[in-house]
């Protein structure tokens, strides 16, 4: 197999291209965004397949073509989830000396849940959630995760980019602009947000240096799902359609004038494209169309599910049509600072029957084999006490769980100390964490880079192991 | 901990570490020389104008040097652009709005009687008014990631940062000199103690993202916050005063960082000694975010090995770069900063740091001369002469033109840095008032343009097309200066909760928000779709070069966007107040939007789509009145204006 002709580096033919395409083109600044969205615009449909341009091709065979990354924002307890740890039962109530974020720790703390094992592989899965149990045959567990920073946002922003400090391009980003997306009238990277907005904003999806095309769009679930879908109020469908063909008339000599000028052809084809938008980004949020058994698979019938569940379904339907990168927000924040029992009771209710429906949905219609999923938060929390009955930020040691497409089931890989405290065994950090993601996804986590301020960055800085054990 | 922030200083520093290594003393090295013998790093020289084939041609000095090497490769500059066009240029360029029909009138009359004396007394105009330093401090604010909040999770709001804003506006229309204006900037406070402008003008320190930790948190996670805040400070500075990408040599993971990190903690410790801080300011006590040193002892500093912050082994003296020094130590400046100066509520090294980097002889003062000349021929071009505008080192591009460069730099702290100077002698230029038109037989040759010989069309920025649409629709507030406004957002465009003062749900679209984009409230976590859906940058670092992206978010923004709708309204009911008439309507729009009539084929579509709309809102059901509906075709037909290329492109 002559692999460097059949598998080149996509990124450098990619930019061989574009360059090639612009230098004819002759335009001027913008000029990757333009060459993506004149790329995608080839996409609609004129062209036969064998005349398309051709997509970034990956480093290697990739074993997703998608992720969907359902992110528990506010930061999970490990011990009370996944990862029971019987010397916290034997020592509770005991003080230890430890540092924790917020100050004045408290003595070790029991899980206040039970735990069983199951399948084939025994993992251990906490009461609260049975029904994400069913799939821990299919799931790797990484329960030796570790960051850099003790507080939501710089830890938010770390996880999503890497660095724990904001402005720098998110995985999805980084994800997108190596590989482009397989739709024309949706983003290719988006994001279900969530009911009490995500800490630290858009820079959590946002693209840093990069091309700002390919920063996340945040969906909605409820009503429109993009910013500016609906039409001024009195402005109909077929009023805006007159007026892009006014606009085509009247930029026409503009256009004559300053032939060569990509961008403004790209400009006008935006229009066109927004304006298709607003029908296909619609119909692709619209869930009325699917079966009430699909609905109750994915817990949108229970009121305590139903938003996560919604943004799961919808998910599913954007993976479907091609979009690259879903990353899905949990609403209301696992941040149990106190009364942990409650809090993670609640977030595990909401969030335990849209995970088993989405997981077993992408099953029966054969995405599973294509789809990455991932389930994590931003940081872990303390084996200790905190207003006698919550934990405070850890972010020494957390859990994060990867299935689907190139993941081997059945995996515990790394381990925590014997109370949780932190990662001492097999340590990921966030690096290796997004190296493995771009593996998975055919993509060479130190060949995807971009010049900026006269060097070469990477999503994974100068850092990163693919965590091949967890690998199938 | 920063890894990706170790940009290395470029190869320079590296064969630079190596010599001091080698020599740990100040002899000089054979590479410490090579490094210092880069382009950027020169004294500035007096370089001679080229002679050119068609002096005819030439119109300013600038224009020897671009038409010499058009000559060279045997091409010709673009025709100058027509007279109606050339006042769209400037005005936007200048002032960042369009000109009114009466302008645009008397210009062309002007131009016809004489252009070049027409385009200098345009320039003149235009530089006088009071919206170019609003239209220039935009560019500026960007470099200073100036924003209204303090971004990370609580983006409380910096109810008084304005004042920043207000120093560079006020600065710019002063025309104050720029060596000055960087001097203020990192230490009005410790130069000129009681000036409202000096001491608010070190706001470009505190202008970054800031999360305000409560003490009670762990000692670590301050630590970390406080290290990476006075990065962001020096990397700020290096990037956007010396092109110079400094927050490299935090490193602690690369084989050439002994020195560049002693060099970077050595220039740290001048902002070690201080902080951001709200105080009265000026003459009446204004209250004001600025920068405080703590004390008239400074704090010691320490090399923190691998970055580690616990490191306490290798205190550092305040330094400076030695690849930019010539003859003068860092102690030299601080003695003279010290000297007849006997505050003793601060350490001077501020001010040590101010007069190093805008020293010519002996500093930094040639590189900070070069950069802010790009930066402002980039902006009237759309491209620098350093293509890499924030990146002067060994790693950026090379001028197109080094000769115009230098001369340039040369000739603006010659005349003591004077902005207005610069620009006037760049809009009065043959190169600047060439035409947009593309050619093809040219690009065969010079696919980017590198040799200007054409200028071409320039996007509006997010703020500009903004203020545009409002100017055009006869409802722009030009109420100048003070607190910024905040325009409403909708509830499904707040993408982030923050934990302090939540963005208000109550804002109106009313008088008190329409004032220009550049006194609008820019809440860190709560970005203003518009703006943001057209590149605005998200103030989290300097950015010398907005992207300028094509994408369909952008086309939603203008066919629904509420403020885009709304400003549709308002220009077609002043059409309708001044018109009857459609053709006489269609008139007027193109010159409100464009400052130009339109064409047959123009006036034609125009009519047909006007005509057209009516019919068919007069058809639909709710039978509103004849009023109504000729508005709403008419405010139809005044939002495709503004989608227009010609209306977001500027020739």
């Amino acid at each position: 197999m002559s692999r460097p002709k059949q598998f080149p580096c996509g990124r450098m033919e990619r930019i061989v291209d574009r360059r090639h395409f612009l230098q004819r083109a002759g335009a001027g600044a913008g000029m990757l965004a333009l060459a993506d969205l004149l790329h995608r615009d080839a996409l609609l449909g004129d062209e036969p397949p064998a005349n398309r341009p051709a997509l970034p091709v990956p480093h290697f065979p990739a074993q997703a073509q998608s992720v969907i990354w359902l992110f528990m924002e506010g930061a999970p307890s490990a011990v009370d989830v996944f990862d029971p740890k019987p010397e916290l039962d034997k020592g509770h109530g005991k003080k230890i000396a430890i540092d924790v974020f917020n100050g004045s720790p408290g003595p070790l703390m029991k899980s206040p849940f039970r735990f069983k094992q199951y399948g084939q592989s025994g993992a251990w899965v906490c009461e609260k959630y049975t029904n994400v149990a069913k799939h821990v045959d299919d799931i790797a567990f990484i329960k030796s995760c570790y960051g850099e920073a003790a507080d939501h946002v710089p830890a938010l922003y770390q996880i999503n980019t890497g660095l724990a400090r904001p402005g720098f391009p998110s995985a999805g980003a980084w994800i997108t602009y190596g590989l482009g997306s397989d739709t024309q009238n949706l983003p290719g990277y988006v994001v279900h947000g969530n009911t009490q907005r995500v800490k630290g904003g858009p820079l959590n999806w946002g693209a840093g240096f990069l091309p700002s095309t390919h920063q996340g769009t945040l969906f909605r679930s409820q009503g429109n799902p993009i910013l500016n879908l609906e039409r001024p109020s009195g402005v109909t469908r077929d009023d805006q359609r007159a007026q892009l063909d006014l606009l085509a008339r009247l930029n026409d000599e503009h256009l004559r004038e300053h032939a060569g000028r990509a961008d403004l052809l790209a400009r006008i084809r935006s229009f066109e494209l927004a304006f298709h938008m607003q029908t296909e980004a619609a119909e692709v949020v619209d869930l009325s169309r699917e079966s009430p058994e699909t609905r109750a698979m994915y817990g949108i019938d229970r009121a305590q599910s139903r938003s996560f569940g919604t943004k799961c379904l919808m998910a599913r339907r954007l993976v479907e049509s091609g979009v690259r990168f879903v990353q899905v927000f949990s609403d209301g924040e696992w941040d149990a600072h106190s009364k942990l029992t409650e809090n993670h009771s609640t977030h595990c209710a909401a969030t335990d029957v849209p995970i088993d429906g989405l997981l077993t949905d992408l099953k029966r219609r054969g995405l599973w084999d294509a789809t990455l999923v991932i389930w994590g938060g931003e940081l872990g929390r303390m084996p200790v006490s905190q207003n006698g009955d919550g934990r405070d930020h850890n972010p020494h040691a957390f859990l994060t769980w990867l299935a689907g497409a190139g993941i081997q089931g059945g995996v515990s890989y790394g381990a925590s100390d014997e109370i949780g405290h932190k990662a001492v065994v097999n340590r990921v950090s966030v690096h290796d964490l997004h190296a493995t993601m771009l593996h998975l996804l055919g993509i060479d986590h130190k060949r995807l880079t971009y010049l900026h301020n006269g060097r070469s960055f990477r999503l994974t800085d100068v850092a990163g192991e693919v965590i091949q054990d967890i690998l199938a | 901990m920063n890894r990706l922030r170790c940009y290395l200083l470029a190869g320079l520093l590296a064969s630079l570490a190596a010599a001091r290594v080698a020599s740990g003393a100040d002899r000089v090295e054979p590479q410490l020389e090579r490094a210092r013998a880069h382009w950027a790093f020169q004294r500035l020289r007096a370089v001679e104008p080229p002679a050119v084939k068609t002096a005819e041609r030439v119109r300013t000095p600038i224009d020897r040097f671009i038409l010499a090497a058009l000559e060279a490769r045997g091409l010709e500059p673009a025709p100058p652009l027509d007279a109606g066009r050339m006042i769209r240029r400037v005005s936007f360029d200048v002032a960042g709005l369009p000109p009114d029909p009466a302008e645009v009138e008397q210009f062309c009359a002007d131009a016809e009687r004489d252009r070049t004396a027409a385009a200098a007394a345009l320039a003149d105009r235009l530089l006088d008014s009071r919206h170019y330093g609003e239209r220039w401090a935009r560019h500026w604010l960007d470099v200073a990631r100036y924003a209204d909040s303090d971004g990370m999770e609580s983006d409380a709001d910096r109810s008084h940062a304005y004042h920043y804003r207000d120093f560079v506006i006020r600065a710019l229309n002063d025309d104050i000199p720029f060596d000055t204006f960087v001097r203020w900037q990192l230490a009005g406070d410790e130069i000129e103690p009681g000036n409202l402008q000096a001491e608010a003008a070190t706001g470009f320190l505190t202008a970054g993202p800031n999360q305000v930790l409560e003490d009670k948190f762990l000692e670590e996670e301050r630590l970390r916050n406080r290290y990476n805040e006075l990065d962001d400070m020096l990397s700020t500075l290096g990037t956007g005063m010396l092109g110079l990408t400094l927050g490299c040599a935090r490193c602690h993971d690369h084989k050439y960082d002994a020195v560049p990190s002693r060099e970077y903690y050595s220039m740290l410790s001048a902002l070690h000694s201080g902080d951001r801080k709200q105080v009265k300011i000026g003459p009446e006590g204004t209250e004001a975010l600025v920068f405080r040193d703590f004390g008239g002892e400074p704090r010691t500093t320490w090399l923190f090995a691998r970055g580690n912050f616990y490191d306490h082994d290798q205190p550092v003296q305040l330094g400076f770069l030695d690849v930019l020094s010539r003859d003068r130590t860092a102690e030299d400046y601080w003695n003279d900063a010290r000297r007849d100066r006997p505050r003793r509520d601060t350490t001077y090294q501020r001010a040590a740091l101010a007069a190093w980097i805008t020293d010519v002889d002996h500093g930094a003062g040639a590189l900070a001369a070069r950069v802010i000349v790009n930066r402002v021929w980039q902006h009237h071009f759309g491209e620098g002469l350093v293509r890499t505008v924030s990146d002067f080192g060994a790693r950026g591009e090379l001028p197109t033109h080094p000769e115009l460069l230098e001369w340039l730099a040369d000739d603006f702290v010659a005349h003591g840095w004077k902005l207005k100077r610069l620009h006037r002698m760049i809009l009065t230029s043959a190169v600047y008032q060439q035409g947009a038109t593309w050619d093809a037989a040219k690009a065969r040759i010079d696919v980017e343009n590198r040799l200007l010989g054409c200028r071409p069309p320039q996007r509006l920025e997010a703020e500009i097309l903004r203020d545009a649409m409002l100017s055009v629709s006869g409802t722009l507030n030009l109420e100048p200066y003070g607190p910024a406004f905040k325009p409403p957002i909708s509830a499904e465009a707040m993408l982030a909760r923050n934990t302090k003062d939540p963005y208000p749900s109550d804002a109106r679209d009313d008088a008190a928000t329409r004032r220009r984009s550049v006194y609008m409230f820019h809440k860190r976590v709560v970005p203003y779709p518009l703006l943001q859906a057209f590149d605005r940058p998200d103030a989290q670092q300097a950015c010398g070069r907005r992207d300028q992206t094509t994408v369909a978010p952008q086309g939603l923004a203008l066919l629904n966007d509420p403020f885009v709708r709304a400003r549709s309204v308002d220009f077609a009911s002043r059409l309708l107040q001044e018109q009857a008439d459609d053709e006489q309507l269609i008139a007027r729009a193109f010159q409100f939007a464009l400052a130009r009539p339109p064409t047959t084929a123009e006036r034609y579509a125009s009519l047909e789509f006007l005509k057209a709309q009516t019919a068919k809102r007069q058809g639909r059901g709710s039978c509103p009145s004849a009023p109504e509906v000729r508005l709403a075709a008419v405010a139809d037909y005044c939002q495709a204006i503004f989608s227009l290329n010609e209306f977001i492109y500027i020739d």
